[in-house]
């Protein structure tokens, strides 16, 4: 029975003209490449979920904010992006979150390189906010980005890896 | 008679130039011979393998390329492998410089993140982070020194418990003009003139500048108690003066395939036994590598060792050895031949 469904089968292909089969072909590597694409998306997708599902929880501390998720900077290669912009802005709160395994004296040398001044809030991730680093950080675990997220009157106006 | 004095000034001068010229000359010399090199069938080093000997004189090279520290006795043995690609415990991203406690034989390796402390079995104890983007560093003492010069600030040195926290900064940086450099950051510049050793001993910290040969001991307060300029054979003092004003007056331009050069006299320093080991480049001499034995407290070279012209060292170690025996060398190199990256021990001709 399966032999004779295998012949329907390929006498079927040889049915179609080649345009046809030039279609299919077509369509198919359109609705792979389509299906990457969708479940990069997804991803980005997760994290930006994954962010506004903590802001909304507590929108009044975070409604405007400028929120760095941590994973390692230094002086020379990898500095704090556009930090030095944000101090000044008074009305946005800056909240500094760095990877769960970071020591008191990592955050206080942090405190002293970077010279961070002023209110500013600082601690580690918790789970969600762990969670949500690792959807953001999108890259099959090769290079552990961090990560500026801005939020303008609740909303995320940037997120940007670096 | 006015003559006769003019010759005889004329004469001393000369003299005395004669001397000036021969100085690196005078300090005895020894050749070193290789005696050993590892790793041997179905292992090697993809790229120069950083190294530090324990108490013991178990020999530790970090493998960048494999993310891993491989553990050997004297004779080659492997005898563990610990770290590995990743950011979890005792995990690491492209590792470099090691520095093993002489004492307590604790493990330290620098890497893309930080310092990452093990126990003297390969036991991850902890990371440290100091966000300096480390050039060298050395342990002892419940104390880590590192070699941070750090943009926008005049710190050459920072000083550290083994808890990660800073104690000092200690040292100033090379005062560059970057404007005369405008092809290159900052940062990028400072790492370049300040590229060297720092080395701890007791109550005292050696800076050895790779670019100009100088040395700088430093207390613990961060007081300056003594600096000298490194005199020797060949054309150091040519290429000394030739890299000052490369930095300071003429500026630092990229090559064509946008990367920049390093410059320097020193491949690398160690500190053993009363003496400070520094490795010079083989073109400084326009011939084989040289070992200077520096004394730690006057700076004077007191010998050097001529290495093997079929190698070309990266970094050199010290075994512990008696006091009475002739040093033995651990060096990290590549073969002339080969090309391949491998361990050597060498060991001065004669010696027992």
């Amino acid at each position: 029975m399966n032999e004779l469904r295998g012949h329907q089968n390929s006498n079927l292909w040889r049915c179609i003209s080649k345009i046809e089969k030039g279609l299919l072909l077509t369509t198919g590597t359109i609705l792979i490449i389509s299906m990457h694409f969708f479940l990069g998306d997804e991803k980005a997708f997760l994290c930006q979920r994954g962010i506004y599902k903590i802001i909304k929880r507590d929108i009044d501390y975070y409604k405007n904010s400028a929120i760095y998720l941590i994973y390692n900077v230094n002086l020379n290669c990898r500095p704090l992006l556009d930090y030095h912009v944000y101090k000044s802005y008074y009305d946005l709160r800056k909240i500094i979150l760095f990877f769960p395994d970071y020591s008191d004296q990592d955050i206080q040398n942090f405190i002293n390189v970077f010279n961070i001044e002023g209110l500013v809030d600082i601690r580690r991730m918790d789970d969600e906010w762990y969670s949500v680093y690792l959807k953001c950080n999108n890259n099959k675990g090769q290079v552990n980005l961090n990560f500026l997220i801005l939020v303008i009157n609740g909303r995320i106006a940037q997120i940007k890896g670096f | 008679m006015k003559k006769i004095f003019i010759y005889v000034m004329g004469f001393c001068f000369l003299s005395l130039l004669i001397l000036w010229a021969s100085e690196g000359e005078k300090t005895p010399a020894a050749e070193l011979k290789l005696v050993g090199s590892f790793p041997e069938d179905n292992f090697y080093f993809p790229s120069f393998p950083f190294i530090d000997i324990d108490k013991e004189g178990c020999i530790y090279a970090v493998d960048n390329r494999k993310h891993t520290i491989y553990k050997f006795d004297k004779k080659g043995n492997l005898l563990a492998k610990f770290g590995g690609w990743g950011q979890g415990p005792g995990e690491l991203q492209w590792p470099a410089k090691i520095s093993v406690d002489k004492k307590f034989g604790q493990i330290f390796v620098k890497d893309n993140t930080g310092i990452i402390m093990f126990g003297p079995k390969g036991d991850f104890i902890r990371r440290i982070r100091t966000f300096t983007g480390i050039l060298n560093f050395d342990v002892g003492n419940g104390r880590i020194v590192t070699l941070e010069p750090i943009p926008g600030k005049k710190d050459l040195i920072g000083l550290y418990d083994y808890w990660g926290m800073k104690i000092k900064s200690i040292g100033q940086k090379y005062d560059l003009d970057y404007s005369i450099s405008k092809e290159i950051a900052p940062g990028h510049l400072d790492r370049l003139v300040n590229d060297g050793a720092v080395l701890l001993e007791e109550n005292y910290v050696y800076y050895v500048s790779y670019v100009f040969g100088e040395i700088r001991i430093y207390d613990l307060s961060g007081r300056l108690i003594s600096e000298k300029k490194l005199s020797g054979p060949g054309d150091l003092q040519k290429y000394r003066e030739q890299y000052r004003r490369l930095f300071f007056e003429d500026g630092l331009k990229r090559n064509k395939d946008n990367t920049v050069t390093g410059w320097r006299i020193l491949n690398d320093a160690c500190l053993y036994g009363g003496n400070l080991y520094l490795l010079m480049l083989g073109y400084i001499t326009d011939g084989s590598y040289q070992i200077f034995i520096v004394d730690n407290k006057s700076l004077e070279v007191k010998k050097r060792m001529i290495l093997p012209a079929s190698i070309c060292p990266e970094m050199i170690r010290v075994f512990p050895l008696n006091e009475r025996s002739a040093p033995l060398f651990l060096a990290s190199f590549q073969d002339q031949a080969s090309g391949s990256c491998l361990l050597g021990i060498l060991k001065e001709e004669g010696s027992e």
